[in-house]
């Protein structure tokens, strides 16, 4: 075999592995829109059972791996489904990010820690996690291998990983495109509210498919468990190497990832085998691959579609940063801190005070966070690049003779040009991938730049002697550590500085909304920018201060992966305020000392650290702010008193009750709802009578969509009931209620675009004979059913929504604007489905606002206008005249303007 | 149908065609706002009112046609470049800065100008050049907080208030910058009556005041006929009527619109 094509063939069965992750990322990123940085984790978890279960408990191979993928990963899955994604769900980008990374810092060493107290404790006899080892593969043990090469060795280990990436991105793809729950996942994927509308119990859908991501992530485990050595960098460094295949996959696609994950090792086979660089040059070009390609993605491919206007989840600031605190009040808990700090440096010991020095380096480092994604909403995964750069940077210039603060400040500018590099090309894209966009370059730089001898000068590192202010020397610990107290003391006067400036009241714009920060004359994109390269400017001095304290910095000193544990720091003291920076500093370098106190184990920071972080998800403003984050959501009297001008004109609403003495199909009493704090209906009554038309007519704005989504089960009523069948289902979620027979078509088409009509017509028809008969009615249809619904016609989409409801009619079916932007002869057929539909027993609630055409066709009219019933009753008392007026407001409106 | 006066500083809107995936969302629509003028558009549901109002702020892309604002051709520019050039517009859903008090919502709105010394002056605070600066704006901005009625609310997160106060917030920041051009998308929607009465007097003394055109869409006919000079009526993304608003509202075109009766097309 040529050198090409063994190269070739060795790469792509080692990137099944990449494929493995890019399926299982996708999968978690299509159904919760939640990248789940912690997959990486997830896989060394199992990994680590796996090892347990075989080598320690001595348990033969295939029931352990069995255990670890059907009972272990899926008991996780669920788990984290549980306290964690479904949560997230609700939260915004940053904090989704935040989240998942504590989880990845908490993990591994959580698991690890379990284990030795199984050991310890419980006396469970495991096997020891000091030595190196690696477990036993699923093949033949020592596994076979076979020399395809001169030098190229594939082993049945590694065909194994291979021959189940394949089967298992087969499996999914199978799933998801032919099994009924595929469709459920796709089609609350496309359009959550209509799957639900049409009976998907979307939430069971999402947290299933968590489940199999997870347990994917423990198949990984164990195939790779024995390729590699038990690390968890190992396991989180292969999950981002495959980030750029599920990043190539557009985060949507499984065979697409799967594919790109194989091309992923290809590649990187190839260039090792090919490109020759000299390894003083570029050492770490080879396995920079990925993360070239990684960047590469996001730049072409990433674009963030999700972050239109008025789309985001938008956040609030911290509930006591609103300054209604004197500044002395506000000021005086930490001037007591820095005395009590200072105070506390001249009483302990040398080695001790040091330690205070570089908690107070760390928090200069951590301010850089609080900039960046406190006050920038930007999640930076960089940081430690960009601290190294300052630090390198100061490194190189004192030993040319410069001195220390003036170096350490051309050190932050290198940052900051560090920062801009990525930044300009990446800020456009969005949230996650920023994130992931910075991500690459801090491992491009950990692995190329840093690793070049000329710069951070090799294995011993270089040498940075600290500063001395005039004739003080600072080489006293004790001396350094008020000093740094102070240069941190000043740059959070900066940063506080900042938010109170034009340039931060203009971030602050953008974080609550780009488009009317844009209305207005700021700049989203020179704003966020700003942010980010003061953020990198900090970072970098910061990273000149901390390596100033060691004397010494080295290539492996500030590195990415350290960067992810920094965020998790933060995150947990609150990264919106500059206190949080303090804390963490102090944190960051003082717990493993005060946990030494209690235990020998050296995993405990990381866990609290980790876990801390996932916390954000109930807490998003971190630790300082738990306090009063309760007390405010007790007594949120002062928000009620700016509330209380928002009563609802209290017009009587000319109520006519329509009761032709038969009992009503569904009956609304006294329902009040709306969105985000604005009441869109202001107390609806009336009852739809079984069997015929309902119209429920009035002008843009009149509530017709709200109360049909009140109706469905869509939108949460604040007040009243809704009764069906005379039974009250207020509390029913939309799925339960389209089971039993209560549909909602909502506004314009009730399609799902994403799906061929076939499967449009599979979500509500499971039976294949079914589809038939719909074919049979619809000739129409037929030839279309492998196109995709978004490529229909506007009445042929009409006819798709409409066609299943009447080959399985609900009990009552809501038709909200069915002929929205529909040519009249199009509204005329449509009508004589909705008479079909009647005649074959259905109620149907028809909402529209042009009315004149409804008269016709319908038995009882609701006029609505400004969220309240304006008149009801059947249609004879109703004539186009009655309803002009209503409409142009010269009767009933009692507008007095 | 009276042809547009054309006016060298005022809103034009030519031949504006938009499409999203195939459908049509407006064609061949044309528009005209001199300074002084409060013009409304009217239509039914899915008549491209937001997609036109989204096209003159710049949200959404023309596929073709002209938009200038006197001199200024903005067919082509960014939402932020518009608002430079005096295009200040509500929006349907009130979007204030909730992470800023009410009085830095205004503030914001002037900001773009710049205040002197860059970032190193936002680092450092106290610099004079800027102070003076600040004064004027503060000043500003105290008149349109009084105008709007927002002065016992000043120091509070916007975040913090009722839909009705936002959306004189949204107002206030929207005219503090003393716009050129005013686009109001449904502004009455969540207000009672008093705040709309209130809200119809500052859109009226903003017009009058400041020369400054003002493109109203809104729902509520009541209130657009009570406030604007001129309509225009939109179905199915085209004209249907322009011209003087009671011209408008009595035709039978806008009518049959409405209400559906008889074959629109």
């Amino acid at each position: 075999m040529s050198k090409f094509l063994s190269l070739a063939l060795s790469g792509g069965i080692f990137g099944g592995i990449y494929g493995l992750f890019a399926s299982g990322l996708v999968l978690t990123y299509t159904t919760t829109k939640v990248f789940n940085f912690a997959y990486g984790a997830i896989a060394f978890c199992s990994a680590y059972v796996f090892f347990q279960l075989n080598s320690g408990l001595g348990l033969a191979i295939v029931p352990s791996a069995l255990l670890t993928i059907g009972v272990f990963a899926p008991l996780l899955g669920l788990l984290l489904d549980t306290i964690i994604f479904r949560a997230l769900t609700r939260r915004n980008e940053v904090v989704r990010i935040v989240a998942t990374i504590g989880l990845a810092v908490a993990l591994p060493p959580l698991i690890l820690l379990i284990g030795s107290w199984l050991t310890v404790t419980a006396g469970v006899d495991l096997a020891s996690d000091q030595q190196v080892f690696l477990p036993p593969g699923l093949g033949p043990a020592p596994p076979a291998r076979w020399q395809i090469a001169d030098g190229v060795v594939l082993d049945s280990n590694q065909l194994a990983v291979f021959v189940a990436a394949v089967i298992v991105a087969a499996g999914l793809w199978l799933i998801i495109r032919h099994t009924r729950l595929g469709l459920s996942i796709r089609a609350t994927v496309d359009r959550t509210d209509l799957a639900s509308a049409r009976g998907i119990d979307t939430v069971r859908t999402s947290r299933i498919s968590t489940v199999t991501s997870t347990t994917i992530a423990g198949l990984a485990g164990v195939l790779i468990a024995p390729l590699f050595n038990l690390e968890p960098t190992v396991f989180t460094f292969l999950m981002f190497v495959a980030t750029a295949a599920a990043v190539i996959g557009r985060l949507q696609s499984i065979p697409i990832a799967m594919a790109a994950g194989v091309a992923l090792g290809v590649v990187q086979s190839l260039v090792s085998g090919y490109v020759e660089v000299s390894p003083q040059l570029l050492p770490g070009l080879r396995s920079a691959v990925p993360f070239v390609l990684l960047l590469g993605g996001l730049l072409l491919l990433g674009r963030d579609r999700s972050r239109r206007a008025g789309t985001t989840i938008e956040e609030t600031a911290a509930p006591d940063v609103s300054g209604d605190v004197v500044a002395w009040r506000r000021r005086l808990p930490w001037a007591l801190c820095a005395v009590a700090f200072i105070g506390w440096v001249f009483l302990v010991d040398e080695f001790q005070a040091s330690l205070a020095a570089k908690s107070m380096a760390m928090a200069v480092i951590f301010l850089s966070f609080v900039i960046v994604t406190g006050i920038g909403s930007m999640v930076s995964l960089a940081q430690a690049a960009f601290a190294m750069s300052g630090a390198v940077t100061a490194a190189i210039l004192t030993s040319h003779g410069w001195p220390f603060f003036l170096a350490a400040a051309v050190g932050a500018v290198v940052a900051m040009l560090a920062g801009l590099l990525v930044a300009i090309p990446s800020l456009r894209l969005g949230g996650l991938s920023l994130a992931l966009a910075t991500l690459a370059m801090g491992f491009m730089a950990d692995r190329v730049v840093f690793r070049i001898e000329a710069v951070t000068g090799g294995s011993s590192g270089r040498e940075l002697p600290r500063p001395s202010l005039g004739p003080i020397s600072l080489d006293s610990d004790r001396a350094y550590a008020i000093v740094l107290l102070a240069i941190f003391g000043l740059l959070a006067l900066f940063v506080t500085n900042i938010i109170k400036s034009p340039t931060g009241r203009a971030m602050g714009a953008v974080r609550s909304s780009e488009v009317a920060a844009a209305s207005v004359g700021v700049s989203p994109v020179r704003a966020k920018l700003t942010m980010f390269s003061v953020s990198a400017m900090v970072a970098g001095f910061g990273g000149a201060l901390m390596a100033s304290t060691n004397m010494r910095i080295s290539s492996t000193d500030f590195s990415t992966p350290l960067g992810l544990v920094w965020v998790a720091v933060v995150a947990v003291f609150g990264i919106q305020r500059v206190g949080g920076a303090f804390a963490a500093g102090l944190a960051f370098v003082f717990l493993p000392s005060v946990v030494g106190w209690f235990t020998d184990s050296t995993l405990w920071p990381q866990v609290l650290f980790g876990l801390g972080a996932v916390a954000v998800v109930r807490y998003p403003y971190g630790l300082l702010s738990v306090s009063t984050f309760k007390r405010r959501r007790r007594t949120p009297a002062d928000r009620e008193h700016y509330l209380e001008h928002e009563q609802p004109p209290s017009t009587p609403s000319p109520e006519v009750s329509i009761d032709d003495g038969s009992q009503g199909i569904c009956r609304l009493e006294g329902i009040v709802a709306g969105y985000g704090g604005v009441e869109v209906l202001h107390g609806i009554d009336f009852s739809v009578p079984r069997g015929g038309i309902l119209a429920i007519v009035g002008p843009n704005g009149a509530g017709k969509s709200t109360l049909c989504s009140v109706m469905a089960g869509l939108l949460p009523s604040t007040a009243g009931s809704v009764e069906f069948d005379g039974v009250d289902i207020s509390q029913l979620p939309a799925d339960k209620r389209a089971s039993i027979g209560l549909v909602l078509a909502p506004e314009s088409r009730g399609i799902f675009p994403g799906l061929t009509v076939e499967e449009n017509l599979a979500v509500w028809l499971s039976d294949p004979g079914d589809r038939e008969l719909v074919m049979q009615r619809f000739p129409a249809l037929a030839p279309r059913r492998k196109l995709m619904a978004n490529l229909l016609s506007g009445g042929e989409q009409q006819i798709l929504t409409m066609a299943p409801l009447l080959i399985r009619p609900p009990q009552l079916l809501i038709s909200d604007e069915p002929t929205l932007g529909l040519a009249p002869r199009i509204t005329e057929s449509l009508f004589e489905l909705m008479a079909e539909l009647r005649d074959g027993g259905t109620t149907i609630v028809l909402v529209a606002e042009q009315a004149a055409n409804l008269l016709e066709i319908a038995d009882h009219i609701v006029v609505m206008d400004l969220g309240r019933v304006l008149a009801a009753g059947p249609v004879e008392h109703f004539d186009s005249q009655i309803i002009t007026d209503l409409y142009f407001g010269e009767s009933a409106s009692g507008r007095t303007i | 149908m009276n042809p547009p006066v054309s006016d060298s500083n005022g809103l034009s809107v030519e031949n504006l065609s938009v499409s999203f995936g195939g459908v049509q969302a407006l064609r061949d629509v044309r528009v005209q706002v001199s300074p002084g003028e409060i013009h409304g558009v009217i239509g039914p549901n899915g008549a491209g009112k937001t997609t036109l109002f989204d096209v003159i702020a710049g949200v959404v892309r023309a596929d073709t046609g002209k938009i200038s604002l006197g001199s200024d051709v903005i067919t082509r520019s960014s939402p932020t470049a518009r608002a430079r050039l005096g295009v200040r517009r509500t929006f349907q859903r009130a979007q204030v800065f909730g992470h800023l008090s009410v009085r830095d919502n205004l503030l914001t709105a002037i900001e773009w100008r710049g205040g002197g010394g860059g970032v190193l002056a936002d680092v450092l605070k106290r610099v004079p050049s800027r102070q003076q600066l600040e004064v004027e704006r503060q000043r500003r901005v105290d008149e349109v907080l009084a105008m709007c009625e927002l002065e016992d609310v000043a120091s509070i997160l916007a975040a913090a208030l009722p839909i009705g106060r936002a959306r004189m917030v949204e107002l206030g920041r929207a005219i503090v910058d003393e716009p050129r051009l005013l686009l109001l998308d449904e502004p009455t929607s969540g207000l009672d009556e008093v705040e709309t009465e209130r809200l119809a007097q500052i859109v009226r003394m903003v017009a009058a005041g400041e020369k400054c055109g003002v493109l109203l869409v809104e729902h509520d006919i009541a209130f657009i006929m009570s406030l604007s000079d001129s309509l225009t009526a939109l179905n199915l993304g085209e004209v249907l009527a322009d011209g003087p608003a009671s011209d408008v509202i009595a035709s039978t075109a806008v009518h049959d619109a409405y209400l559906g009766t008889g074959a629109t097309t």
